[in-house]
């Protein structure tokens, strides 16, 4: 609204239109920057969709335990995602989680950095490492009754540091955390957190044992290439015919398998249902 | 499943136990000096539990931020692992307009949902009491001023104008911290406090 040259006290109507409001929503000073975002509010650990609300499974058992308190809220907002863990398994970890992405990229970049001749070190914890830190964690957590387990879990610190990001300009240090974190992956061992400390995988796992859809190899057709197993993020053996609660049904060794096989058509590795 | 020896139960039991006792120790530093440097605790939004509750309670999620009509709330530092990515507000800065959207929108229960009603919100939400400090106020020394009066949502009822405007909080006052946004003294003339603290503050300043 703004005066017109000449004309004292004169206002010009400007007239209402979708996109001015949307730039004003944007970018304008008088409104909140996340107003564009309409009816969505929250992030990945936890969010609504008009009627719809939504929170991580990993949210309701630690804030369960740490305060001994059952909230009927928060675990009708579990549901959804509780059902798709039991059907599909560890899939967030592989399709949803933002951190997945990093990591993966990082283990191209290992990879590619590799055929320069570049050696890396090879470090590795035990398998159930992930499940002993969130029992640990959720035990001395519930003790000093602060919830210390979801403090370094990928989903939680990525909904963080976009909303200020955006609010504030600020980079939290959980950003500067998962920076480090993917920067000694690269170095020292690929998806070492997904595989060997994430929280959030163990419950999946732990959660998804019994899952519906999941990949599984016809051992009659296998001819025992082996391409399958240096494609696994998670280290696991594919060509034996393994496929524990820590497959997060990420396909790629279905890939692998389809690029070796002459016939393509006849995969070796696929999925059951 | 992998069977499980001695060996690696407690090779995995250790390796867990790095990155718990780091954020343990950083939880410890958090309660040992950097929660007792803060002069006061600090404001929940309206509908909160009791502040031991918040923190196990809260999921850190944002949402009552975000929804925030009046951009009130804020969240403290995530360099802090007791306090990071709880929130609060700071009356001085800006106050609680008791919208109640925050505690509608809370998935974990450490904001209780209370009905955008004045009657209910009067009775339910209780963050603290505002408390005059007469040696500063503007209407005690001589200045008709009463701006902390007319900023509250419930003048008449938690906040009166005596003679001069002189401000008189009644037990009512649900501690939005409208009035201490408004003051127009510096330092602010009145001052939201948690109420198990008024009977500290009321023998000093008042």
């Amino acid at each position: 609204m703004k005066k017109k040259a000449g004309q004292i006290g004169a206002e010009i109507e400007i007239e209402n239109s979708t996109i001015l409001t949307m730039y004003d929503y944007a970018f304008g000073d008088d409104n909140k920057p996340m107003l564009f975002l309409g009816d969505f509010e929250g992030g990945l650990w936890s969010f609504r969709f008009y009627a719809l609300s939504v929170s991580d499974p990993l949210a309701f058992v630690v804030s369960t335990a740490t305060a001994l308190e059952f909230n009927l809220t928060l675990f009708l907002s579990i549901l959804i995602p509780l059902g798709l863990i039991l059907l599909f398994g560890r899939f967030f970890c592989s399709w949803i989680c933002p951190y997945s992405f990093f990591a993966e990229l990082g283990n191209s970049l290992r990879t590619f950095l590799n055929k320069f001749g570049l050696e890396y070190f090879h470090f590795d914890l035990p398998v159930k490492t992930p499940l002993f830190y969130l029992i640990v964690s959720l035990i001395l957590g519930g003790i000093i009754s602060v919830p210390i387990t979801t403090l370094i879990y990928p989903p939680r610190i990525f909904t963080e540091a976009i909303y200020h990001l955006i609010l504030s300009g600020v980079i939290t240090s959980g950003l500067i955390f998962i920076i480090f974190l993917w920067l000694g992956e690269i170095i020292f061992s690929p998806h070492l957190f997904c595989r060997r400390l994430c929280p959030g995988g163990a419950l999946f796992s732990l959660l998804g044992r019994w899952r519906i859809w999941r990949i599984e190899r016809i051992e009659s057709k296998c001819d025992l290439c082996g391409v399958c197993n240096p494609a696994c993020p998670y280290g696991l053996n594919p060509s034996e015919g393994q496929f524990p609660p820590e497959c997060d049904n990420c396909s790629l060794c279905i890939d692998a398998c389809k690029n070796n096989n002459r016939n393509a058509l006849k995969n070796v590795i696929r999925f059951k249902v | 499943m992998v069977k499980m020896n001695k060996r690696e139960f407690i090779k995995s039991l250790f390796a867990s136990l790095v990155p718990v006792s780091l954020l343990l120790g950083g939880s410890w530093y958090s309660f040992t000096k950097l929660l007792p440097k803060r002069k006061t605790a600090p404001f929940r939004p309206p509908g909160a539990v009791a502040e031991s509750d918040f923190l196990s309670k809260c999921i850190r999620c944002r949402r009552c931020g975000q929804v925030c009509p009046n951009e009130t709330i804020k969240y403290f530092d995530t360099l802090d692992p007791v306090m990071s990515g709880t929130p609060h507000f700071v009356p001085r800065e800006k106050g609680c307009i008791l919208c109640m959207k925050c505690n509608n929108t809370c998935p974990s229960g450490a904001l209780v949902p209370i009905a955008d009603d004045s009657d209910i919100i009067l009775k339910e939400v209780k963050i603290g009491k505002a408390v005059v400090d007469k040696n500063i106020c503007n209407s005690f020394n001589g200045f008709v001023c009463g701006v902390c009066v007319f900023a509250c949502p419930y003048t008449g009822i938690a906040i009166w104008g005596d003679t001069w405007e002189q401000p008189v909080v009644t037990d009512k006052c649900v501690g939005c911290g409208l009035c201490e946004q408004s003051c127009i003294h510096y330092p602010q003339a009145i001052r939201v406090i948690h109420t198990e603290e008024i009977s500290e503050v009321t023998n000093e300043k008042v």
